[in-house]
């Protein structure tokens, strides 16, 4: 295993994501792909430029009067869910 | 060695306001899982934040009464980790602009003012419930999105006590500026520690450790206490002290590793794209300090200054809000200021102990508390029947006005009546009368007993005691 694929092992198992041995080789050759377009970023001098996170840079003022009228039912809420046990959501147990 | 302590806290508070922080959700506790929700607090896709006014409010409100520097302009970022408890794979919060820099907080030391730097107050979201089973963790989302602050000190407190009081002064300003329960059992108030340890004069600081899960203030108190010694083992023993977060058991009355700093997660900030920076209106934020509640200190004053409480009894009126907040409303109705305040201290605390409810749970008004006092003031029924109404109160919930004459207990007050009475009662008892004549005090109890025999207990004691000694003596001379 050469260091990328070290490399990406690693993020896979902190950002919970399972990679069999057979996926590896096209998520490398991904990655390298997508490194070369950082580069071509990398080359861009932005170091006058300030950070924008917001396509416009306006303020709001708008606040929500604090209402409590809007719920969903119990079912819909756990429509996405895969495993339901006494109308919670089941999972493995992580404790953090 | 002598080793100083060095803590700061972090206090997450719930705030109690109707709806969620960025939902239109209610705010609950104890309802059945997973019922007061809706998609944005399941974090589903499409759904946009929308910033709860309220819950701004009582953020300032407490940024105000702990003399921070409050940011206008409203900035939220996204908190990137992977863990069940987050619907959304983030959490939204305030990193990099919490809306309150710079406070303090004054606390009472050995009778010595030592003032707590407070660095920041910011608003968040909570997280989903977790319970977690033998082999597997189950969800309620209930909780997930309730309005939060988070208000970290400077790591300038200095001792497990130190720490119980500044909690305990913030809990206070917490409960009586009305934005939260602030109930560390409940969890609606919850604290980390990190704490560290250096030899005395040094000015570095030591490796600090973090003590989670957290669920009373004297929990706290202990954690730090037996974490300091901790410490002061590892280093004595020549041992390093590692950075990791760790718990508190209970039960063992001991710290212990939850995760080492290896561990440690990158939250990779960056601002919240789905929320613009809000601008607040500087007179709306200047009208919030202006309508402030009245704090416990404040309270503390009015009662000893103005109503004459002594400093014991006002200090012990404040430690509930509850029955603080009962005590104002009960003196728009009676003006006794002190027979109320010994009333809520006495018979209504004694009957709360006794039944293991607090106030507001009881049949007891403020209207109640004040007629009945009224009753006591101008006559209408002795201390002693106002206890037996009390209790009738208490159990039935019916004004006392009704009840003392449902149960005829009004005193009999007037002289004319009293003495018609009391001659009555001499004229079929002279030989009480020449018993009395011949220094035999006990005939005076006796009597007493036939005149309250006779009306029932209803004769005032304190008239009818002073009218017969007044007529004993005349019939005495007479003779």
């Amino acid at each position: 295993m050469d260091d990328t694929e070290k490399m990406l092992k690693k993020l896979a198992l902190q950002t919970m994501f399972d990679i069999s041995d057979e996926q590896m080789p096209a998520l490398v050759e991904e990655y390298h792909i997508f490194m070369n377009h950082v580069k071509a970023l990398e080359a861009i001098d932005t170091s006058d430029v300030e950070p924008l996170a917001f396509p416009y840079e306006i303020e709001t003022t708008f606040l929500r009067e604090d209402v409590a009228n809007h719920v969903i039912s119990r079912e819909d809420a756990l429509k996405n869910a895969k495993d339901v046990q006494e109308h919670q959501i089941k999972v493995p147990k992580v404790v953090g | 060695m002598q080793f100083e302590q060095v803590i700061g806290l972090e206090v997450h508070c719930e705030l109690k306001t109707k709806s969620k922080m960025f939902s239109a959700s209610p705010v609950t506790f104890g309802e059945e899982v997973n019922t007061m929700v809706n998609e944005i607090d399941m974090g589903m896709t499409g759904t946009m934040p929308v910033l709860n006014k309220r819950a701004v409010e009582y953020a300032i409100r407490v940024c105000h009464v702990l003399h921070m520097d409050i940011d206008e302009l409203l900035c939220f970022d996204r908190k990137n980790y992977y863990y069940a408890d987050l619907p959304k794979g983030f959490q939204i919060t305030q990193n990099q602009r919490p809306i309150g820099r710079n406070g303090y907080l004054d606390i009472e030391v050995n009778e010595q003012k030592k003032r707590i730097e407070i660095e920041r107050l910011h608003m968040e979201e909570d997280t989903c419930k977790q319970f977690h089973l033998d082999d597997f963790s189950l969800l309620d989302y209930n909780r997930a999105g309730i309005p939060l602050i988070e208000i970290v000190t400077k790591p300038m407190i200095r001792s497990g006590k130190q720490a119980a009081l500044y909690l305990e002064k913030l809990r206070q300003i917490l409960l009586y500026t009305d934005v939260s329960d602030a109930k560390m059992e409940e969890g609606s108030m919850r604290c980390d520690v990190n704490i560290s340890i250096r030899p005395y004069g040094s000015i570095q600081f030591g490796t600090r450790t973090e003590i989670k899960n957290l669920n009373s203030i004297s929990n706290v108190r202990k954690a730090i206490e037996y974490e300091a010694l901790r410490q002061e083992k590892v280093l004595i023993q020549g041992g390093k002290v590692l950075q990791e977060t760790r718990r508190y058991d209970e039960n063992l009355k001991e710290t212990i590793v939850m995760r080492a700093k290896g561990d440690a997660v990158d939250y990779k900030y960056y601002n919240e794209p789905n929320i613009l920076p809000i601008r607040l209106d500087h007179q709306w934020v200047m009208q919030i300090k202006d309508e402030l509640p009245m704090l416990a200190d404040e309270r503390i004053d009015k009662y000893i200054n103005e109503y004459g409480i002594t400093s014991t009894d006002a200090h012990i009126l404040v430690t509930s809000k509850e029955i603080s907040d009962f005590y104002e409303e009960t003196i728009h109705y009676c003006q006794e200021y002190q027979l109320v305040c010994h009333w809520l201290l006495g018979d209504v605390q004694a009957y709360l102990n006794k039944v293991n409810l607090t106030i507001n749970e009881t049949k007891l008004t403020p209207q109640y508390l004040g007629k009945l006092i009224t009753f006591i003031q101008n006559g209408t029924i002795s201390s002693k029947q106002a206890k037996k109404v009390f209790e009738e109160i208490m159990d039935s919930g019916k004004d006392p006005e009704i009840i003392i004459k449902e149960k005829g207990l009004k005193q009999i007050s007037d002289p004319n009546t009293l003495i018609s009475i009391i001659n009555e009662v001499l004229d079929q008892n002279s030989q009480s009368v020449n018993d009395y004549k011949s220094g035999k005090d006990r005939a005076v109890g006796y009597l007493i007993g036939q005149i309250m025999k006779k009306t029932k207990g209803q004769a005032n004691p304190k008239q009818t005691n002073q009218l017969l000694m007044k007529l004993l003596k005349e019939r005495i001379s007479d003779k």
